[in-house]
């Protein structure tokens, strides 16, 4: 199976509301894709209904091949998710969690919880009770207990959240060899672009309840915002948008900015200098999601 | 299945759920057995000054009369057979007495085990089974753990019904709990076991006035067996609805709140049973189930040992489809 | 494994007690039903009676004494005289005893209204009565100085009950003697006058009610008893024994002009 997880034209309403209006999109196997929004954008209560937390008001969910709602066990068998917080049964210890999910499915070799324990870097503390973790090691038994299955599918919401600097970095390594050597296939949501960029080879981005674009990170554009300094801007406005295609954008009497790629940055600055715009200072800065929102909506803002 | 109801009923356990059960259980018995032993020595005082004799323990002579007072009566041919059903019964427990020197004022374990069911079935007994099943599905909900196992590849009607498995089997257990310490600390406290001792049923009601005219004897231990029988069905009917409350609330403290109230609440609404004819099909009235073979006069027309066990078994069958529809279909928000 | 243990312990269990369970409930359901398949009349509260045709027989009513609490035989007086009438006219006669421990006054009056036991008043030959004493005794309870009131009322109430219980059963049964049974003294000591005063009177009281109607006999206990309740009072300290109530049975023979019966150590 090519596709492990697809979406078609599913909604949700709540109390007549409408939560998540039609969304579609494709995952397809061994890649790592990315589900980026606002908080509140609805990105949580779609990963529900791909799991089957929620049932969808219309549309349909299908991983590898499985409706979810006709063919629940098959579909999930290929599953292992973090939902939000990975809550698991605080007066039980660690090992105790695995072993009880395990009895769930008992194909899932004994000697798996082991291996997944190490993997995670649990061995330590696996026999304590959960209540004692901290924030961090409950993340930890959470990855643990939902790769314990070796799912096709591996569905993370918002995977880094309360993880420190070096708990992230760790986190990105580990994702990064399960898509390499093990081809999984990932799915994470996340509201910082940043991670996204860094991990995900492709992104659907949802606002409002609605997909508002999906596409290969890369070519998102390199999330850059070019802020050139000149003494002539309409001028430098102008010869951006003749030479170049790009609609720039004043920001100050003296500056103007522009979102663009490194490589047609030389080619710009090279015909700024040749020109008499009077180019004093160009900088660049990492493009914010309100950036990227404001790029795909034509100003239309998050709140 | 098997493994789903195994989790069940290790969770329970290392919630320590049962642990407390246990502990509320065995104060409350040693207090009742206590109680009895102390009020023992003043019931004896009690008949002693209502017979005008002096030494109480001088039963075996009152019971000596009484039992030929009986006997006479067995004898008169103007008493009707049914109306010697009564005396003949009486008599059979009086020569028990007798014959193994048995004081019928005293307690014995099983006395005591039968009185201890007797009275708690009604109400503290369900009490102690809504605070094992209170919490069955909303607490998970609430510590979010029910995401854990609901996105397992399992139906979710299975979960459900290990959980119902899962409490039939604990609600056996509390019973088993139940005749363990009763047993054990009236044996402490009384000394005789007295299992063979022979115990009145039979009773019914016809207008409103206790018929006596088919009663029998049968020994302790098999009084006891239905009594306790009749307590696990009684903890089933209420686990079920308690089950069914916390699959649609989702708060485990109005879970366990509501069923408490509507069980208090309910049995004030026994007092309606004759004239609105409603309220016999509540499940609150209905619960005194050991009364119809005890013969201790709670009986009400209209009621009986198998109108009860019936609107009971339909209180839990009910209780037991909403569970499963809402649980089947329920969206998990939180 | 604590967790292997549990759920034995637990599976065990549930498998042990699901076949109690069962024989359990389906005993009680099977009892149930049996009982409600037998034919049955309605116990009687012990104020009604349940009468079956009777005719010339004896009839006795009132407390525990004509009951014949405390008689090892059971017979107590009313045995005693249904054998000596039965020995003397030598053919069987048939007893009917209403009497109730511990009745007092008031209750023998709303049981005789009951019609049933109208209807063997009718039909008996000879009414033996035993009364009061229930009524007398709450007086111990009464505090010391206020006994003398609470005497006089209770006397007074008892008259008038013992005067209309006498009167029904006249108006039902014109002709067979009705014997009453007087009250003795648990304590014939000179020290206790109070009690002995109150015995006396009580006792005068009720001869007087009864001379006022026809064929009525008091047989009194009083002196029968006074020198001999060693010999006479049962274990339980309260009513005769058999040699008590034979002494009765027979002094009311006498009465009623019977010779009297074989019995050993007479006094």
């Amino acid at each position: 199976m090519d596709t492990v997880l697809s979406l078609k034209h599913v909604s949700k309403k709540i109390k007549g509301r409408p939560i998540i209006k039609d969304i579609s999109f494709t995952v397809k196997k061994g890649q790592i894709y990315g589900f980026l929004g606002p908080n509140g954008a609805g990105k949580t209560m779609t990963l529900r209904m791909i799991v089957g937390l929620i049932r969808p008001t219309s549309g349909t969910v299908e991983i590898c091949g499985h409706n979810t709602r006709k063919d629940f066990v098959s579909a999930m068998s290929n599953v292992g998710c973090i939902i939000e917080n990975p809550e698991l049964y605080e007066y039980l210890s660690g090992m105790d969690n695995l072993e009880l999910l395990r009895k769930m499915e008992p194909e899932i070799p004994k000697s798996r919880i082991d291996e997944v324990v190490d993997l995670v870097g649990l061995t330590h503390r696996i026999q304590d009770k959960v209540g004692t973790y901290s924030l961090g090691m409950k993340q930890r038994l959470g990855i643990a207990q939902a790769l314990m299955k070796k799912p096709e599918l591996l569905i993370l919401d918002e995977p880094t959240n309360g993880l420190d600097p070096a708990g992230i970095k760790e986190f990105r390594s580990l994702v990064k060899s399960l898509s390499k050597d093990q081809g999984m296939t990932i799915f994470i949501s996340s509201h910082l672009l940043s991670e996204i960029q860094m991990i995900c080879d492709e992104v659907a981005i949802i606002l409002h309840g609605k997909i508002i674009k999906t596409s290969k990170v890369e070519d998102l554009s390199t999330g850059q915002k070019i802020t050139w300094q000149v003494t002539d801007v309409p001028q430098a406005l102008k010869l951006l948008k003749d030479d170049f295609g790009i609609e720039a954008v004043k920001d100050t009497d003296e500056t103007l900015s522009a979102f663009t790629d490194d490589f047609r940055l030389t080619a710009i600055n090279t015909a700024m200098m040749s020109s008499e715009i009077g180019l004093k200072y160009v900088s660049r800065q990492q493009k914010s999601l309100e950036d990227l929102f404001m790029e795909l909506t034509g100003g239309e803002t998050i709140g | 299945m098997v493994k789903l109801i195994e989790n069940e009923i290790i969770k329970t356990f290392y919630k320590k759920r049962i642990h407390v059960i246990a502990g509320i259980l065995l104060v409350l018995i040693a207090l009742f057995a206590y109680g009895e032993h102390y009020t023992l020595t003043r019931t004896q005082d009690r008949v002693a000054e209502q017979l005008g004799i002096e030494n109480a323990e001088d039963w075996k002579n009152i019971i000596g009369q009484q039992l030929l007072d009986l006997e006479r009566r067995l004898d008169n041919p103007y008493i009707p057979d049914e109306g010697k059903a009564s005396i003949r019964v009486r008599a059979e427990q009086l020569r028990f007495y007798l014959d193994n020197d048995v004081s019928p004022i005293g307690s014995t374990a099983a006395r005591f085990m039968g009185q201890f069911i007797e009275q708690s079935i009604f109400l503290f007994l369900p009490l102690l089974i809504i605070l094992l099943a209170g919490d069955m599905v909303s607490g998970e909900v609430n510590a979010g753990t029910v995401k854990l196992i609901l996105t397992r590849p399992v139906k979710r009607w299975r979960i459900l019904m290990a959980k119902l498995l899962a409490l039939s089997m604990l609600e056996m257990f509390v019973i088993f709990m139940m005749a363990l310490f009763s047993y054990g600390i009236a044996m402490v406290v009384f000394g005789y076991s007295g299992f063979n001792e022979p115990v009145i049923t039979g009773f019914r009601v016809v207008e409103s006035q206790l018929d006596t005219s088919a009663v029998k004897t049968i020994p302790q231990w098999q009084y006891l067996m239905m009594s306790y029988a009749i307590g696990y069905f009684v903890a089933f009917v209420i686990g079920s609805l308690s089950l069914m409350v916390s699959v649609i609330v989702r708060s485990t403290s109005a879970s366990i709140g509501i069923m408490m109230s509507t069980l208090i609440g309910g049995s004030f609404l026994s007092f309606f049973i004759s004239d609105w004819k409603l309220t016999r099909y509540l499940f609150t009235v209905n619960l005194n189930l050991t009364s119809y073979i005890s013969g201790s006069f709670q009986i009400v027309e209209g009621l009986s040992m198998s109108f009860s066990t019936l609107v009971l078994l339909g209180w839990a069958l009910g209780a037991i489809s909403i569970a499963f529809l809402v649980f089947t279909q329920k969206d998990i928000l939180a | 494994m604590m967790k292997k243990w549990i759920w034995y312990t637990v599976s065990t269990i549930f498998i042990l007690g699901i076949s109690i369970f069962a024989y359990g409930f389906g005993q009680a359901i099977s009892i149930g039903i049996e009982v409600n398949q037998a034919p049955g009349i309605v116990q009687p509260a012990p104020e009604m009676t349940v009468e079956p045709q009777m005719v010339d027989g004896v009839l006795a009513m009132g407390d525990s004494l004509a009951r014949g609490t405390g008689d090892e035989t059971g017979e107590g007086f009313v045995g005693y005289v249904v054998r000596g009438l039965e020995s003397s006219n030598g053919e069987p006669l048939p007893l009917y005893n209403i009497a109730v421990e511990g009745l007092g006054t008031q209750a023998l009056l709303s049981q005789i209204n009951d019609p049933q036991t109208r209807e063997g008043i009718r039909s008996s030959s000879l009414i033996l009565i035993s009364i009061g004493g229930n009524d007398l005794r709450a007086i111990e309870r009464v505090e010391s100085t206020q006994r003398s009131q609470y005497f006089k009322d209770a006397l007074d109430i008892y008259i008038g009950q013992l005067g209309e219980i006498i009167g029904i059963i006249r108006a039902e049964n014109k002709g067979a003697p009705i014997v009453f049974i007087g009250l003795y003294n648990l304590d014939y000591s000179p020290s206790n006058q109070e009690r002995s005063e109150y015995l006396i009177e009580w006792n005068q009281s009720t001869q007087k009610v009864l001379e006022s109607f026809e064929g009525t006999l008091f047989t009194p206990t009083y002196d029968l008893f006074k020198l001999n309740l060693e010999d006479y009072i049962s274990a339980d300290g309260l009513h005769p024994n058999s040699k008590g109530y034979a002494a009765i049975g027979d002094r009311i023979l006498r009465n009623l002009g019977i010779g009297k019966m074989n019995m050993p150590n007479q006094y």
